[in-house]
């Protein structure tokens, strides 16, 4: 914590809590006030977004429209720009524009993840990023489905999403496991105080010809409280505050993130009505696996913490992960599997790729 | 358009309020009668003023009043804007000329009438309200446009109008009476 945000703090009184969230909701409620035009309301809010986060270069842009609108001017956010000769200038006011968009987007917090079918009992809290909505969000396993406990704004490679090959700053859209974890000492400065490495490419990537790695779930620059919605070379980017509070609840090698454009969320739970079928495809897959092993054939298989969803972005296809527990002469072996099951036209679920890890 | 009705109760609270505290008053008749929405008894005492008086330039107010509630909007713009070139250093015609443009929704002529009533006298309390009444809405209509997926919020607050002049004057020439 520096010592302006340390200031502000104490002015804004002991009891308030040093979460990212409160400079969030500040900079929403600002926004929320300008669209009724009220002004007093706005600057108290972009204020106190400042006082959370004092390099929040959004709620001071803001503050900015907020004294031009009041004079009678036009507002810079809303494409107000012709008088600014200055190119980068004009650049920095059209991503403060995207980042207010998208940070005005309704929160999916108390809604329920869809297309989750199977999540073991290991893991109580996972990841999905929706890209199209700059918008991170920790589902939380609850007694009746899986819930939205937090929203974070996110963001992502300034060439937006689809990527194909090495450095061409786009972030891939897949569902990936987090793999290691990068402390502050072992990271430049532009990545904020932590990094979780994904495991990008996976085997469906591989499988449909898509290179590079090195995407990361990251922080950002210590003089950056939050990032354009399109501006890293493809990782993840959240505010550090917001990674430092993601950051218990990941585990290495256990929390999926899924990074999809759009994921779908309901006000209910509802019941997987595929996992039936897609587990008897996962064991059919099983037993193949056995008849082929030969004369090493386990005398003994079972499949366990079993993880199957949707895959983003790819209508009829899912991704099982799961652990395959074999006995081979005596000795329990364990091995991760990956399985890609695509939905045929006769309402088949097939395996389409497979990998381990 | 959503600001004509809330722009018409604030009149109309206005003109409440006008009949309640000076009910000495010679227009009593017309503001009770735009408050009670009856358009036809407001003609008769409009056409009563202005035949006992053609030169009153309160009664042409409230006369372009009646016009712009009874939808003539082009005949109560013009009545206004003759106001505005007889008494071209008085606030109140231009004032109202910036409320038709803003119910019409086109802020910006109705800053531009602001403006103009702001630079007659500007000091004008009602006037300076209007102007960041104005202001604020065209905020709320930028930042709609910008935010066009935020939830939904109330309309702005619409502006005021003048129903006479706080200075007397004298119309220099007639119009027709309505």
């Amino acid at each position: 914590m520096n010592l302006r945000r340390l200031v502000a703090l104490l002015l804004l009184g002991p009891c308030a809590p040093v979460l990212a969230a409160d400079a969030d909701r500040e900079l929403a409620a600002a926004l929320q006030a300008m669209r009724t035009g009220d002004f007093a309301n706005a600057e108290l809010h972009a204020a106190a977004a400042l006082a959370y986060a004092p390099d929040f270069a959004l709620a001071a842009a803001l503050q900015v429209d907020v004294a031009r609108l009041k004079a009678g001017l036009g507002s810079r956010l809303a494409g107000d720009l012709d008088d600014l000769a200055d190119d980068s200038e004009r650049r920095a006011w059209l991503q403060w524009r995207d980042e207010a968009r998208q940070r005005s987007l309704a929160l999916r917090v108390g809604t329920y993840a869809a297309g989750l079918h199977a999540v073991p009992a290991t893991i109580d809290e996972l990841l999905i990023a929706e890209t199209d909505r700059s918008q991170l969000h920790v589902v939380t396993r609850g007694a009746d489905g899986w819930r939205v406990t937090v929203t974070h704004y996110l963001s992502i490679g300034r060439r937006g999403i689809g990527k194909q090959r090495a450095g061409d700053r786009r972030t891939p859209l897949g569902l990936y496991w987090i793999v290691d974890r990068l402390e502050d000492r072992q990271l430049p400065a532009r990545y904020g105080p932590l990094a979780f490495p994904l495991d990008y490419p996976n085997d469906w990537d591989r499988r449909k010809q898509r290179r590079g790695d090195g995407i990361w779930l990251h922080g950002t620059d210590p003089a950056t409280y939050a990032r354009p919605p399109r501006d890293s070379d493809g990782c993840l980017v959240l505010s550090d505050e917001d990674l430092l509070s993601v950051r218990e609840r990941i585990v290495i090698g256990e929390t999926p993130v899924i990074v999809a454009r759009r994921w779908s969320f309901a006000d209910r739970p509802s019941a997987s009505d595929e996992l039936p079928a897609v587990r008897a495809a996962i064991d059919a897959w099983v037993r193949a696996w056995q008849r082929e092993s030969g004369e090493r054939a386990p005398s003994k298989l079972a499949v366990a913490e079993l993880f199957v969803a949707d895959y983003p972005s790819e209508a009829g296809l899912v991704m099982a992960r799961f652990r395959l527990i074999a006995d081979v002469a005596g000795v329990s072996r364990s091995t991760r599997k990956r399985l890609y099951l695509a939905l045929s036209e006769a309402g088949q679920w097939t395996v389409v790729a497979d990998g381990s890890g | 358009m959503k600001h004509c009705c809330a722009l018409s109760r604030v009149a109309g609270a206005f003109l409440l309020i006008c009949a309640v505290s000076a009910a000495a008053e010679p227009y009593d008749d017309v503001r009770a009668a735009f408050v009670a929405g009856d358009l036809d008894t407001a003609e008769t005492a409009i056409r009563a003023l202005l035949a006992e008086n053609p030169f009153d330039p309160d009664a042409r107010l409230l006369e372009a009043e009646w016009l712009r509630q009874r939808g003539s909007l082009a005949e109560a713009r013009a009545r206004l804007v003759l106001l505005t070139e007889a008494f071209p250093s008085r606030p109140e015609p231009f004032n109202n000329l910036a409320a038709m443009a803003f119910d019409a929704g086109d802020l910006a002529a109705a800053e531009s009438w602001l403006a103009k009533a702001v630079a007659t006298d500007p000091a004008y309390r009602r006037v300076l309200e209007n102007l960041d009444a104005l202001r604020r809405a065209r905020a709320a209509s930028a930042y709609r446009e910008l935010l066009p997926n935020a939830e939904a919020d109330a309309a702005p607050a619409p502006l005021t109008t003048f129903d006479r002049f706080a200075v007397p004057g004298v119309c220099p020439a007639p119009d027709p009476t309505p």
